[in-house]
């Protein structure tokens, strides 16, 4: 067959496309292999309804995988970026799977989120993925339907630049604070038994992203919360006293309340069947105690409770119960409806997984109505009276029925879980810790954003030893202080026991403490034996006469670390501290003691962080916005309009809850709140004073109507009318505060809030504290409570300091300092010759300069890499200042290079004026100063390029230097240009010293410019210097001829950072 | 009045943050430095590195215009220049686009390569240093031996004191002189400092007067 072109075209096109499409089906074959597998999304057990989790086989090492992304919406056909998984590169995911953990809050707007939608990178035609949710209020609002959203926003918005909005419902009068998309983060949480959709897919380390995996969709249910984890107990018999501890368990962060019982011993099987139900049965259980709190450990006074039948078959259980369930809508008959009466419970339970599988039935004065969700029922509404959001167990409710009110309970059923059973420990008083006490300071010398908890007096321990020499004569120790910073030891000292001795062979005083020193072995003693140390330490102020404070430890031979190590046990006052924990519990203003950190015997303080409570968190309760000559809301689903008036702020706003938080009153335990807005706030405060009126006046009413009726209660009505007086007056009382009526009379909004929120920062931030010491098995043992005056928990609140007192040695040598400054330069004004010793690489400077005239070469001037903030570029310009006075004097071409783009246009106004002042504008070129890199290497690079192109005479290096001083004196060195350096950075001095021909050591380099323009005010100034190194010697020479002698108050004066 | 003003600028911000070290206040130390300064210097940034482009792509036009020795290197920074912002411009500066792939496979290569000079330019340094050409090089080079010594095996192999005296002589004479030129340093750098603050040296403002 001939080939002709006819033939070689159509084979060529053949092959083409052939080739084409094999190289697509291979692309498309390699896409397909970076899809993740297995991906699923299921419920996160033991959680509160908020989270789900996620999982997928990750890709293999060889995929050189960095990333998977995760993708997250509310349908299947759009799907924002949430979050991305790192992953090493070379090592890969060494499981089989892997999580994400989507629980508590998450973004859905924040300040980097894009404008408009933005469909996501390298994506198929047609794919559900897209960035970041846009900053689109439409959009968010359209995800409140599914998601719980919360406002963050920095207060100088929320406080002072939120609009006052109010809804377009026309049943809904509330005052919102309004805030624009850009003024906020939004972050949202899922709701229990509402669908989200997911999907994943891996980033290459080319960064391209693959295709993803399917779509899959799970729902979060509400867990029963997981059994509390090491519950002991332990009876103290001589106190007649039950004591309970265990670890409150982490993933179920909605327990509300524990129960301590006590049950029969049932065996293994029907208890975890128990477990498994959340609930006892049939088991009879005695309730010993029940608390709503979040703390882990509780006691029971048997002499108050009265004594327990306790037998062999006798045990323990806990019961942790979450919070009850979200509020819900259900149906009721009209028959059961009609029914309803004035104080009539709710009782709502769920029935299945599904969210709206409830039961209801109403506990009523009449027979208990039951009504089942399977049955043909009509709507009813159940709302909170006191129109908080969170249906909480025992807050007051309404029922409507076709219109009609009824007053009522919503009590909704938590779940619960049961820890295993236990016996009980009997012990006695005396195996108890020491009772702790604290003491709570603030920190000193800080901005005011810190507290320390102090409980035991300083804690000096030996961590390790080290054996000095090969006959393991000298050993050196190592011991740690652990002291708070209000604490202050003035002498420590080791006494040394050979073991089984009595006497110490060596007492060692650390009156110098540098946390090491140097204990010689006895002769003929095996060091391998051990020592007992014994420490002791001498306080400043001194320890009351009789207080004891002695910590003993035995350092042992460890035969993994061939070295003496001290052994786990360490006594004070002869007491083992290693088994004992010791928790620091807090409590801010109208909260509840929490655990905020455990603590082993070898620490004695806490510092609390209290930061500035620089943002408000408010859920967001709806979305306004305008659409022409209409105003839209839209509240979870639900959407209103009306028509725009002219109060309506223009534009699209989140709503959020004007209401904040003034203070708690300490002694009325009352939340005082406020309005941002004033007008609102005032109007609030009168509706209140007329409410509590019209309340007593009515309650006064019916006491006397019921009088009337009942002759008991007349006999007590004047009694009866004085409690109702006292108590509303009472209200009225706290209503009436003085801080809400002082904000509430300043005129202007910022000075208002202001007020506002200094009030409110201080109740935020203050905190009382309690501190338990624990074997951690139930042997615990409570400080005192901090109490003031009136019997009420004791706050503490950090304060802002105004003067660092670490720096009082500071700023006595700077006034000290000037002051010789202004000595010596009046000296030198008045023309008292002050000598100054003659430096070579100053001296030589002129000489540099001569010889790269004479040779007609360019110098190089160069400051190395620093910014105008650095003291070492400061002085270097000065140098510049007076080397291109010589330069262009004598009509040498000078070359700065600079490193910083700031730096560059000063050096040019430096070299410009030198030319200036010499007389020589003309030869000023603006091109020989100029910017060149702030990378390092490159500018390295540059300049040696610029060495060897311009074959310079003469270099200057001063300024601040790193690891590039080097490669640039030396290639300056191989050119043969003499050269002349200086810098504040002593690490580069030595190769300055072996590279270039003079170089300025340290206070010489900052000397140089008094040095080349000798005028008195500068002179005066390096005189006052060298005056105030002999200070300087003069205080280290004494100080440590006095801490030679153990007087160490010098020493101390001076702080160490 | 041209020199004045910058050099009140210069005294107030002094003084602001010579009360920055000792108040620890937070209108100081948050609502001034973090809340205000900070933000101040990366609003600077950008109308500084301007400044810096102009002055470099001066430079490099003036010596093309000129034809000053190798002037033809200078059309490399106009190339590198542009290609390196537009690959950023438009490409991004995410990982995978091609400003990443310049800044690992170009910049990064000879950014190294030239902190590997920096071993060689050691030895050459080390040699031209430890010539015994007189008492104080000699003391130099037995001093440096033995530390080198100390760091290898061959030293304990040698005696078990070397690494003693090497420990000895970090210890002793090395950090004696070192806190000494510290301490002058640190003098010298609050020297200069209050020179500047009390308007006494005024050399960086140009003129030198």
């Amino acid at each position: 067959m001939r080939y002709t072109r006819q033939r070689i075209i159509p084979l060529l096109l053949i092959l083409f496309i052939a080739a084409l499409s094999f190289v697509q089906a291979e692309k498309q074959e390699s896409r397909d292999e970076y899809v993740v597998e297995n991906f699923k999304v299921n419920d996160l057990p033991h959680d509160n309804g908020t989270g789900l989790v996620l999982s997928w086989k990750p890709l293999d090492r060889s995929k050189r995988i960095i990333s998977y992304r995760i993708y997250r919406g509310i349908n299947p056909d759009t799907l924002f970026f949430l979050s991305s998984i790192d992953v090493n590169v070379k090592t890969g995911v060494a499981s089989d799977t892997m999580y994400y953990y989507d629980s508590s809050w998450s973004d859905i707007i924040d300040p980097t989120s894009p404008k408009g939608l933005k469909a996501e990178k390298n994506q198929l035609p047609g794919s559900p993925l897209y960035q970041k949710m846009p900053r689109d209020l439409r959009l968010v609002a359209s995800y409140s339907e599914k998601f719980t959203l919360l406002s963050i926003a920095e207060n100088k918005h929320y406080h002072y630049r939120s609009k006052l909005a109010h809804s377009a419902n026309p049943d809904d009068s509330t005052a919102y604070a309004g805030l624009q998309v850009y003024q906020q983060t939004i972050k949202g949480r899922m709701n229990a038994g509402e669908k989200y959709y997911y999907t994943v897919l891996a980033v290459d380390e080319r960064g391209r992203l693959h295709n993803h995996t399917g779509v899959e969709y799970g729902v979060p249910m509400d867990n029963p919360p997981i059994k509390a984890e090491k519950f002991y107990g332990v009876k103290i018999g001589d106190q007649n006293k039950l004591q309970f501890e265990w670890d409150p368990p982490q993933a179920s962060p909605d327990i509300r309340s524990f129960h301590i019982m006590m049950v029969p011993a049932v065996n293994d099987t029907i208890w975890r069947q128990v477990q498994k139900r959340g609930s006892l049965g049939e088991i009879p259980a005695m309730m010993l105690t029940q608390e709503a709190a979040s703390q882990s450990y509780t006691a029971i006074d048997l002499n108050k409770l009265g004594e327990l039948p306790l037998d062999e078959q006798s045990r323990f259980v806990i019961e942790l119960r979450d919070a009850p369930k979200r509020f819900v809508r259900t149906e009721i008959d009209t028959e059961t409806a009609s029914k309803l009466r004035h104080g009539d419970t709710a009782v709502l339970s769920r029935i299945g997984d599904q969210a709206h599988e409830y039961e209801a039935y109403i506990q009523s004065i009449n027979p208990i109505s039951y009504i089942k969700g399977d049955q043909k029922l009509k709507e009813v509404d159940f709302f909170i009276k006191d129109k908080s959001n969170t249906a909480l167990p025992g807050v007051e409710l309404g029922i409507t029925v076709q219109g009609k009110e009824y007053a009522g309970y919503l009590v909704q059923q938590p779940y619960s879980s049961f820890s295993n059973q236990i016996s009980l420990r009997e012990i006695t008083s005396k195996e108890l810790p020491d009772k702790p006490t604290f003491k709570v300071a603030d920190k000193p010398n800080d901005k005011g954003d810190r507290l320390i908890v102090t409980w035991d007096e300083p804690i000096v321990f030996v961590n390790q030893t080290t054996s000095l020499n090969a006959e393991n004569t000298h050993l050196r120790i190592n011991y740690t202080i652990n002291k708070s910073e209000t604490q202050e030891i003035n002498k420590i000292f080791f006494d040394f026991y050979k073991m089984g001795e009595e006497k110490p062979f060596v007492t060692i005083n650390e009156f110098y403490q540098d946390d090491k020193f140097t204990l010689k072995v006895p002769e003929g003693y095996d060091f391998k034996k051990g020592f007992k140390v014994k420490i002791r330490t001498q306080t400043i102020p001194p320890r009351a006469n009789g207080v004891k404070h002695e910590i003993e430890q035995v350092l042992g031979w460890d035969k993994d670390m061939f070295a003496l190590m001290p052994t786990k046990a360490m006594y004070r006052n002869g007491v083992d501290l290693s088994p004992f924990l010791t928790n620091v519990y807090g409590m801010s203003i109208g909260g509840g003691f929490s655990n905020m950190k455990r603590s082993t015997a070898y620490d004695n303080s806490f510092e609390v962080p209290v930061s500035y409570v620089s943002s408000s968190y408010n859920l967001i309760q709806g979305f306004n916005f305008v659409e022409g000559d209409s105003l839209v809301t839209l509240v979870r689903g639900t959407r209103y309009v009306r028509k725009l008036e002219p109060k309506d702020a223009r534009g699209a706003y989140t709503l959020l809850s004007s209401e904040v938080s003034l203070l708690v009153d300490l002694e009325s335990e009352q939340q005082v709140s406020t309005n941002i807005f004033a007008s609102e706030a005032i109007k609030a405060y009168e509706q209140g004073l007329r409410d509590l009126e019209a309340d007593k006046q009515k309650t006064l009413g019916d006491a006397e109507a019921q009088a009337q009726a009942d002759p008991e209660a007349a006999a007590r009505l004047a009694e009866t009318k004085a409690k109702i007086t006292e108590n509303y007056d009472k209200q009225i009382e706290a209503h009436k505060n003085k801080t809400l009526l002082m904000a509430n009379k300043i005129k202007s909004h910022r000075g208002r809030m202001r007020f506002i929120a200094d009030v409110s920062q201080k109740n935020d931030r203050s905190y009382a504290f309690k501190i338990i010491r624990t074997d951690n098995k139930g042997a615990f043992i409570e400080s005192e409570q901090e109490l003031n005056d009136k019997g009420i928990n004791l706050y503490h609140y950090p304060v802002s300091n105004w003067f660092d007192r670490n720096r009082y040695v500071t700023l006595f040598a700077s006034i000290i300092f000037c002051i010789m400054v202004y000595t010596f330069v009046n000296l030198a004004k008045r023309g008292k010759d002050l000598y100054i010793r003659p430096i070579a690489g100053l001296t030589e400077i002129e000489n540099a300069v001569g010889r790269a005239t004479e040779m007609g070469r360019p110098m190089l001037y160069c400051m190395g890499s620093g910014d105008p903030s650095t003291v070492s570029i400061l002085a270097s310009l000065g140098i510049l200042s007076r080397v291109a006075k010589r330069a262009a004097e004598y009509d040498t071409r000078l070359i700065v290079p600079c490193y910083d783009y700031l730096v560059t246009p000063i050096a040019q106004e430096v070299v410009r004026d030198a030319h200036y002042s010499v007389g020589r504008p003309d030869t000023f070129d603006k091109n020989d100063v100029y910017f060149l890199t702030n990378a390092q290497f490159p500018y390295v690079a540059a300049v040696n390029g610029l060495q060897i192109r311009e074959r310079m005479a003469t270099n200057f290096f001063f300024g601040a230097f790193a690891a590039e001083a080097l490669l640039m004196t030396e290639t300056g060195a191989m050119i043969g240009a003499v050269q002349i350096a200086g810098s504040g950075a002593i690490t580069q001095i030595p190769f300055f010293i072996t590279t270039c021909d003079y170089t300025l050591i340290g206070e010489e380099f900052y000397a140089a410019s008094a040095y080349l323009n000798p005028q008195p005010l500068i002179l005066g100034t390096l005189k006052a210097q060298d005056y105030f190194k002999f200070l300087i010697l003069f205080f280290m020479i004494t100080g440590a001829l006095l801490a030679s002698f153990e007087a160490t108050g010098l020493t101390r004066l001076f702080p160490l950072k | 009045m041209k020199k004045t003003v910058p050099l009140m600028i210069v005294i107030l911000g002094g003084l602001i943050f010579v009360l920055w070290v000792f108040v620890p206040h937070k209108i100081l130390a948050e609502d001034f430095y973090f809340k205000f300064f900070i933000p101040w210097i990366y609003a600077m940034f950008p109308g500084a590195t301007i400044l810096g482009i102009v002055s470099i792509s001066m430079m490099h036009k003036s010596r093309i215009q000129r034809k000053a020795p190798k002037w033809q290197y200078s059309f490399f920074f106009f190339g590198g220049f542009i290609a390196t912002a537009l690959a950023g411009f438009i490409g991004g500066s995410q990982k995978g686009g091609l400003f990443m792939w310049m800044f690992e496979n170009m910049y990064m290569p000879m950014s190294a390569t030239m902190f590997s000079l920096l071993a060689f330019y050691m030895a050459t340094a080390a040699y031209r240093a430890f010539r015994a050409r007189s008492l104080e090089a000699t003391v130099l080079l037995v001093a440096a031996v033995i530390v080198m010594l100390a760091q290898v095996p061959l030293g304990m192999k040698i005696s078990k004191h070397v690494p003693e005296i090497s420990q000895w002589i970090l210890d002793v004479p090395n950090l004696a002189s070192k806190r000494g030129i510290l301490l002058g340093i640190g003098l010298g750098s609050v020297a200069t400092s209050l020179k500047i603050l009390l308007g006494i040296e005024r050399s960086y403002l140009g003129g030198g007067d």
